[in-house]
This record gives C-alpha cells, structure tokens and sequence, in this order.
C-alpha cells in the first residue's frame, strides 16, 4: 500500500478484487450489494464488508442473453453476464433492495442461475409516507435476522450504534469532499471524486474514511493559483460506475463540480440518527432520506389545487440547492437506455430546470465503452451552448 | 486574411473559405468514403486551388462533423451542431428551428437570439436519414436525385409505419407487390422520413422560420412532406449540405477575433499533412 490520497483510489479502482482477496485472506466475508437502500450498518456490525457491485463497460455481453432480453437495462445484463462468467464467484453473499423492476428481474435470474452461499432480497416501497417507513421497517429488521443468522451472531444496540457513527462520519467526510468542489476551478475533477466515491464502496467502512482524510489533505495543498475554471457541470442521472465516462465530460471542456448519481452525492445526503429505534433509524435514512428517481416524493398537504412546479421544487429540492450553491452553468441529465426510473423521472427533472431557467440536456448512452463518440458530441455541443 | 471551415460528415466532406467580410469565396464538396482522414488535406488543397490562395493566407481553420478530429492542421475543433447553426443563421437570421438530414443521422436545433439554445440528435438508427431514402433508392433502382421529382406525382402516398429501415423494406416491398404505383411508395416513405425528423425535433418546440438543411433537404419531396407535416412553409438554402463547413469557417473568424481582442493569437504554422493513424 504504497500509494495514499487520490493515487491510492486510482490504484483500487484499477484492481478492486485485489483488495477483497486480501480481506478474505484475513477472514472477512464480502457481501455485494447494489444501491442504493440496502444498509451498509447492518453489514459492517455482523462484522463483514459490504462491496458495491459494478457493471463492466469494457467487458462485451456475451453470456446474458441466456437469461435476459437485448432491450434491456444494459447495467443489468453487465452483471447478469459478469455473474455467469464466474466473476462473481469469490462473493460470501448478496444482500440487495428493490431498486427498479429490471434490477429485481435480474437479481432473481442470477441467483437462480448460480448459487451463492447467502442472498437476501428488500423489498423497497415507492412513497416516503409513515405506512412505508413502517413497512421498510420491517424489511430492515428481517434482513438483520437473516443477516445475523448467517454471521452466527447477534447485532446488540451498542454495536449497531458505532456501526452507524463510522458511516454518518463517511458521509460527512464525502460532503466535505464535495464543499472543495465549490471553489473554481474545484478542488478536484469529477473523474477523480468517482475514483474515490467507488473505491470507499468497495472498502471496510474505517478503511474507507481513513482513505477519504488523505484525499481531504491532498486537495487542501493543491495549488490552484491562476488555474482557469472551464464550465461548471451538474451531472444527474443513472448508473456511472467508470470514471471514464466523466473523463470524456471533462476533456469536452467541462469541469463536473457536482452530480445527482448513485455512485456521487446520493447516499451521502443524509445521516442515520442515533436515538431511539435504531432500526428504525436506519430504515429512515435508507428510505427517506435517499432521493432517488425511484422513490416518489410530493410536496405534501398543501392547497388542494395540483400545483407541478410545487411538487417538483419539493422533490428536486437538493438538485436546486447544488446547482445554487456549486454555481452550476449547465445540468447534463443521462441515463443509459431503457432505465425506466430515470426515463420516467427525466421529464419532472427537464420541466423543473426549465422552470428554474437552466440550461440542461439529455443524453442517453449504452454502457459500452466503444459508444463514447456520440456522448462526446453531445456533450461538447452543450459545453459550447454555454460558452 | 481568410478562414476555412471543413466539415467532415459521414457520407459528405465539405469545405467553405470565407473572407473577413464573411463573404464565401470558395467551396468545395466531396464523397468522405473511407479514407476520409488521408483526405481532408486534398481537400483544402482543392478549395484553396480554386481561388489561387496560398495556404499561409488562412488565418484560422475549424474542423468540424465526425471526422473532425482526424484533420491535423486544424486550429481547432468545433461540433457540427454549433457549426450548422451559425451556418443557418448566416443565410437566415430570423431562423427559430433548423433540421439537418444528413447521410447518417439528423439533428434538430432551436436558434433563438442568434444562438444554438438546443439540440436533439439521432446517430443510432438510419430511419429518419439519407441512408433510408438510399435503401429506398437502391430497392426501386431509381437514381437518389429522382425520388424527388417522382414523389411530386403521388396520388395517394402510401403509409409506411415501421420505424426501422430495414422492416420498412420489407413493407416497401408489400406494397410494390399489391401494385401501388412507385411514386405514392416514394411519397410514403419522404413521409415516414420527414414525420422522424420533425418528432424528433418537436421535443425542443419548433419555432419559426423553419429551415432544412443536408444532403436530403436537396430532395423536393421530403421538404414538401415536411411541410405538410409542420403545418407551413419551410426555408431551405440554396446550398443546403454547406451550412456546416460555412458554420465552421464563420466559427474560425469569430474565434480569432476573439482572440485577438484578448491579445492571445498564436499564428499556426500550418501543413496540409495527413492524419496518422496511431498518433
């Protein structure tokens, strides 16, 4: 481990498993999980590490039509085709929550197809209201038995409770990673926050904050005198899990100061409180406090009359305080093809930044590294719209 | 002191030189073919033979279309999608949407105070392209230049509904059998093209004037079923596959006087030199 800070994030994004074989080495079980709503405490306090589940951009589909269809969230059918390949094969466990219906279809497809030693499904409701917090809460509560049953042990409140305190640090070490990105030009480039972001969600929790301080001091230094900042981007949408895709947003002449993704800002928001029912605390956090184009929020009681632009400014109210505070010129929403979630939720997104009066732009791509020319385009054309 | 805008597009290679009054004073067009990165300095060459100016009178030079970062002597690389709008703009500047129909994708700009203000674009399907009204060509054996001219003598234009090139050769090929005439076959298909385009392009809200642009806005007929499908008159220029080079050439003065108000001009020593292949 000779690297450390940034140099250290590239290193395990270039080889994950390496990091993983060495835990197992010493013991650990690795339980892969998919975001966005399965919570990481319960794995870490029955003391095994919860790793994040990446697709392959670079890897061809081949294996994948045995079990899905071609017009087919191309994510999914990566890990349908990565798990028949037996890339998966080193994982102790699965621990997975409702995040679309392609994702549960494919979930159920790979664990029919191949066997692992422990796998356990959440069932994620789509409304915030209490009688969907009570419900979550009773899925948390059965994941943690399960969880526990397989560990050979039992989760008391006071290790819960630290488990929770090492996560709501790393949240609070990734907020502060991102407030460095206020500056111009920022701190750090988009393509290395992601180098960062997916390796802590590929590390024990400690490791993982540990490494987010060292990157936190690395950036403090970095001199950025006379730097020019380019055009400062929010990006918003489905899964990213290759830095290289904002490497070619970046290199198009934009900087990405901020995002709305799955692997960026959304599982950091908001904390887990520690009072009262933990588990409840934690199902309230993993629920509620996650925005995501798959859980639907409204503005609430309010005047009886629909009123859109209410109802949206109260569920993007997070991308309004990013593009305010991180002085975003324009918003790059992209999804790759047939995400429901972010199909869907792309309509309320556009009519809510024309409403705010930001300059945005849909692009839809298809998780395939050699698919990168079209993007570029668009993206530099974007870039030149607002320059 | 002249600049040169040179768009190299999937099917067709252009090039436009413009004078520091914007005046047009040379144009060349070509087949890109397969080769298109040893030959976008034969190209210049031919555009600068024409007029007699020497190379190192160019001031600045813009590259455009896909090919645009094959051409080493660039000063630099804009997308078409800026480029065809200023290109729109010079011939009509009360422009509000423009539709590019190129020979593999299409693309919808909104223009509004004399800015790209949006864009939609289809590089993934040849419905919608002049690669279907080639297909159709091919299937009919009449020369591309004709489907125009014929299409005008429809009577009672079939409907194709497949949104995919090759199933809407299948039913091309059903409806020649049940003996509708090739004329009302055309008709359909400028149809089925035009009502790809202008769905594609309602998504930024057509504005007025309307203008059509590419190799296909050379063909009669689709400008009148795109007409037909928006409901009014749509412009199109008298050269309509150069907008994008002219853009660029437009794109490249704009750029160097901007620089040298700001006193960063670097003049580029420049060679008509090929694009290698593993720089």
């Amino acid at each position: 481990m000779a690297n450390r800070g940034l140099a250290r994030a590239r290193e395990i994004m270039g080889a994950r498993q390496e990091r993983v074989d060495a835990l197992q080495k010493e013991g650990k079980k690795i339980i892969g999980y998919m975001a966005l709503h399965v919570p990481l405490e319960i794995i870490d306090a029955v003391g095994m590490v919860p790793y994040r589940l990446l697709g392959d951009i670079r890897e061809p589909v081949t294996e994948a039509d045995r079990g899905l269809p071609a017009a087919f969230c191309p994510y999914m059918r990566s890990m349908l085709d990565l798990t028949l390949k037996g890339k998966l094969d080193f994982l102790d466990g699965l621990a997975l929550a409702h995040y679309c219906d392609a994702q549960e279809k494919t979930v159920r497809i790979m664990t029919s197809m191949v066997d692992f030693p422990f796998s356990h499904f959440i069932d994620v409701p789509t409304t915030v209201h209490d009688y969907s917090l009570d419900f979550f809460t009773t899925q948390v509560e059965d994941f943690k038995k399960t969880l526990e049953q397989y560990a050979g042990t039992t989760v008391s409140d006071d290790r819960l409770r630290q488990a929770i305190d090492v996560r709501n640090e790393q949240r609070a070490l990734v907020r502060e990673l991102y407030d460095r990105k206020k500056s111009t030009p920022p701190a750090l480039s988009g393509r290395e926050t992601l180098e960062v972001i997916l390796s802590i969600q590929s590390l024990p929790a400690e490791e993982g904050n540990a490494l987010l301080r060292e990157v936190l001091d690395e950036v403090e230094d970095r001199d950025q005198q006379g730097a020019e900042g380019k055009v400062r981007v929010l990006v918003w949408g489905s899964i990213i899990d290759d830095p290289a895709y904002l490497e070619v947003i970046e290199s198009s002449g934009a900087d990405v100061v901020i995002d709305d993704l799955d692997g960026g800002t959304r599982p950091y928001t908001t904390d887990v409180e520690t009072t009262g029912d933990l588990v409840r605390q934690l199902s309230k956090k993993y629920l509620v406090g996650t925005s995501t184009p798959r859980t639907v929020v409204d503005a609430g009681e309010g005047p009886p009359k629909k009123d859109n632009i209410r109802d949206l400014a109260a569920r993007f109210k997070h991308v309004k305080r990013f593009i305010d505070d991180w002085n975003v010129d324009g918003v790059l929403l992209q999804s790759v093809r047939y995400c429901d979630p972010h199909g869907y939720e792309l309509v309320d997104v556009m009519d809510y930044m024309r409403h705010l009066e930001v300059p945005a732009i849909y692009v839809e791509h298809n998780y395939s590294e050699g698919a990168f020319a079209p993007l570029r385009t668009r993206v530099e054309a974007f870039i030149e719209t607002l320059e | 002191m002249y600049f040169v805008g040179l768009d190299i597009g999937s099917t067709m290679t252009k090039a436009v030189m413009v004078d520091d009054t914007r005046e047009i004073v040379s144009t060349v067009v070509q087949q890109t073919g397969p080769e298109h990165r040893r030959l976008a300095n034969k190209v210049i060459e031919q555009l600068l033979a024409e007029v007699s100016v020497p190379i190192e009178e160019v001031t600045f030079l813009v590259a455009t279309g896909y090919g645009r970062i094959n051409v080493p002597f660039a000063d630099t690389q804009t997308t078409e999608l800026t480029c065809h709008a200023k290109g729109v703009m010079y011939f009509f500047p009360s422009v509000g949407t423009a539709i590019d129909v190129g020979g593999q994708d299409a693309k919808g700009l909104r223009i509004r105070d004399g800015r790209l203000e949006n864009f939609v674009m289809n590089d993934k399907c040849a419905a919608g392209t002049g690669r279907f009204l080639e297909v159709l060509a091919d299937a009919l054996a009449v020369r591309l230049d004709d489907l125009g001219p014929l299409s005008l003598k429809a009577k009672d234009p079939v409907t194709v509904a497949s949104i995919c090139t090759i199933f809407a050769q299948q039913e091309i090929v059903s409806h020649l059998s049940a003996g509708a005439p090739i004329e009302d076959v055309i008709a359909g298909v400028h149809d089925a093209v035009a009502g790809r385009c202008v769905r594609m392009t309602r998504a930024l809200g057509i504005v007025p004037d309307v203008v059509l642009t590419g190799g296909v806005a050379k063909n009669i007929g689709f400008v009148r079923a795109v007409e037909e499908r928006l409901g009014e008159p749509v412009r199109v220029p008298e050269d309509s596959l150069i907008t994008g080079a002219l853009g660029a050439a437009l794109d490249a003065r704009d750029r160097y006087h901007r620089a040298t108000a700001k006193g960063e001009v670097k003049r580029k020593e420049r060679k008509l030199t090929e694009a290698k292949f593993y720089e």
